[in-house]
């Protein structure tokens, strides 16, 4: 069953990288922008070796990881505790939700006049924008909480601290998986972005670099190594998701 | 999936956009340094050669390229790069076709570093004091880049005794003007505001270690090389006609519109030296030559690549006899 599951998802995939190697070695596509896959891989295998792909998926995964995690463990506490109370939603509500609807790539010259031409920028650049997802996010989980689980815990004694980590948290936690996939989502997009105007180091400054010197093997292993990441961080949250949300899936 | 796969390759095949016979497709960004084109379609030289000229504004370098090596562009007026040198290297139909702008010793902005006062207190008297500060440089694999090392090279330095970093244009200005940098290099920066700041100095530029070096050409795609070489030699010759009005002292209505839109002083621009455009058209082979072994060198190009293999000197051949007989 796992194994015809597995071999539905790659079909399609697998059948588009058929069509697109007899379409570049027969000339029906223009192999100067379209090289064939058995180049890239033979290309990708190249850079694996001489370290070129390791450094610029580590520079990557580092600003994701400092980033992203920073900015979704302080937005989902902000979250949450908007959620909880509602004088601090009011406070707070208007400039996230200003924050949420701006481009966030926008931001980074403003940064870099704070805060100069390194990795601070970059990383609180993506730090920003995954507060602001998580904290929209938690917000959400936690109001959409059944106010009869909120009564009955109260009614049984039970503290606001007791309440927010045994009803809140729990009843919550499958819409902030939610959140958490779209905000580490985003945050990868961001990232490489990023990378792409402003630095000489990551997936995005290896796409950017690949185009600046016509080299199209190394534009296609960037991007096609930035979707896979992401399709990685997916897969690891729905994983995690069913550990701890069981109850979610039936 | 399939729909998405078929038009994919609809729009991928090999047939390229159409374009009347005499019409040729240009790419150039809209600056002074094009004031001669400009000037040949306002007073209709290229209309008088027979040619049509379908303008297309705001493309760089990089992004001329592909679409000249795809047959999407005809012309483009651009500076050397490393991925000029792959696209011919990777049999791609893109032809250096005459020489445009040079680093002049008496005029003009290329390649020139700029330095905040403050980083330098006894002043940049010596550039080995570069040595440990923070440069910027508006994009890896570029001329500006090479810019870069080569005034580097030119003090006993390389990228290695600084500490390069890349930004942007605008932002480089900007980290230039809040001290988050010590210097850049770059071309035309004298015109912006920021830079006529007293705390702002210019130092070096390309032509103090090599003058005359020609940084940008005209280069021609598919169509025009595997065609007869006639309309290119009739492109040529109305745009070089326009250079060498411009620099005998003629302006284009595009000068004043284009300095008034990005905040210049229209005075300045009309009176700012006009002599680094080849009016010529001349190709510096030595200059080629020497930005193909610094590619090579940094390893943004894969083989040294011989002048010849990348200027296609038909064209420009074609036109000079015209405009002597």
């Amino acid at each position: 069953m796992k194994l015809k599951s597995a071999l539905t998802a790659f079909a399609v995939p697998v059948a588009l990288v058929a069509l697109w190697q007899v379409c570049a070695s027969t000339g029906l596509l223009n192999p100067l922008f379209f090289p064939p896959p058995a180049v890239l891989f033979l290309t990708a295998c190249k850079m694996a070796r001489s370290g070129e792909l390791a450094g610029h998926l580590e520079a990557t995964l580092t600003r994701l990881s400092i980033g992203a995690f920073s900015g979704s463990v302080l937005g989902l506490l902000c979250g949450v505790l908007m959620g909880a109370a509602a004088q601090l939603r009011r406070l707070l509500e208007p400039l996230i939700s200003a924050l949420y609807s701006s481009p966030k790539l926008t931001l980074l010259p403003m940064l870099m006049l704070f805060l100069g031409v390194g990795e601070a920028p970059r990383i609180l650049l993506i730090a920003t924008s995954s507060f602001v997802l998580m904290s929209m996010h938690g917000l959400d989980a936690v109001r959409s909480v059944n106010s009869a689980y909120i009564d009955m815990a109260s009614n049984y004694g039970a503290s606001r601290a007791m309440i927010v980590r045994k009803v809140y948290l729990p009843a919550s936690l499958p819409q902030i998986f939610t959140g958490l996939r779209v905000t580490l989502g985003r945050a990868l997009v961001l990232t490489v972005s990023v990378e792409l105007i402003s630095s000489s180091s990551g997936l995005g400054s290896m796409i950017w670099m690949s185009w600046q010197t016509f080299s199209t093997e190394k534009l296609y292993i960037g991007v096609i190594l930035s979707a896979a990441l992401g399709l990685a961080i997916h897969t690891v949250l729905r994983r995690l998701e069913t550990r701890l949300v069981p109850w979610r899936n039936g | 999936w399939i729909g998405i796969a078929g038009a994919a390759l609809a729009g991928c095949s090999r047939q390229k956009t159409s374009a009347t016979a005499g019409t040729i497709r240009v790419s150039a960004q809209p600056y002074l340094s094009m004031c001669g084109l400009y000037l040949a379609r306002e007073l209709g030289y290229f209309a008088r050669e027979g040619v049509e000229v379908e303008l297309q504004e705001g493309l760089n370098s990089v992004q001329a390229i592909p679409l000249l090596a795809g047959g999407r562009l005809d012309v483009s007026f651009l500076g050397l790069s490393p991925s000029l040198v792959n696209a011919v290297a990777r049999g791609a139909l893109v032809r250096i076709a005459a020489g445009r702008e040079i680093a002049s010793p008496s005029c003009g902005e290329a390649g020139f570093l700029y330095a905040r006062v403050e980083a330098f207190p006894h002043g940049l008297s010596a550039l080995k004091e570069l040595k440990g500060k923070r440069i910027a440089c508006t994009g890896k694999a570029s001329i500006g880049e090479f810019c870069l090392d080569t005034i580097l090279g030119g003090t006993g330095l390389d990228a290695a005794d600084v500490d390069v970093i890349l930004l942007r244009r605008n932002d480089a200005v900007a980290a230039l003007a809040a001290g988050k940098i010590d210097a850049l290099v770059g071309f035309d920066f004298a015109q912006t505001l920021a830079f006529r700041s007293p705390r702002i100095v210019r130092h070096i530029g390309l032509a103090g270690i090599l003058p005359n070096f020609q940084y940008s050409y005209v280069c021609f795609g598919e169509k025009l090389i595997q065609a007869d070489p006639e309309p290119g030699a009739r492109f040529l010759r109305a745009y070089l006609r326009g250079a060498r009005e411009f620099v005998a002292g003629r302006t284009p209505a595009f000068l004043e519109k284009f300095a008034r839109a990005n905040g210049l002083d229209p005075k300045a621009a009309r009176e700012a030296c006009r002599e680094t455009v080849a009016v010529d058209g001349a190709v510096n082979l030595d200059s080629v030559q020497r930005f193909v072994a610094w590619g090579v060198r940094k390893g943004y190009c894969p083989r040294l690549l011989q002048p010849s293999e990348l200027v296609d000197a038909r064209f420009l051949a074609r036109s000079a006899r015209e405009v002597r007989g």
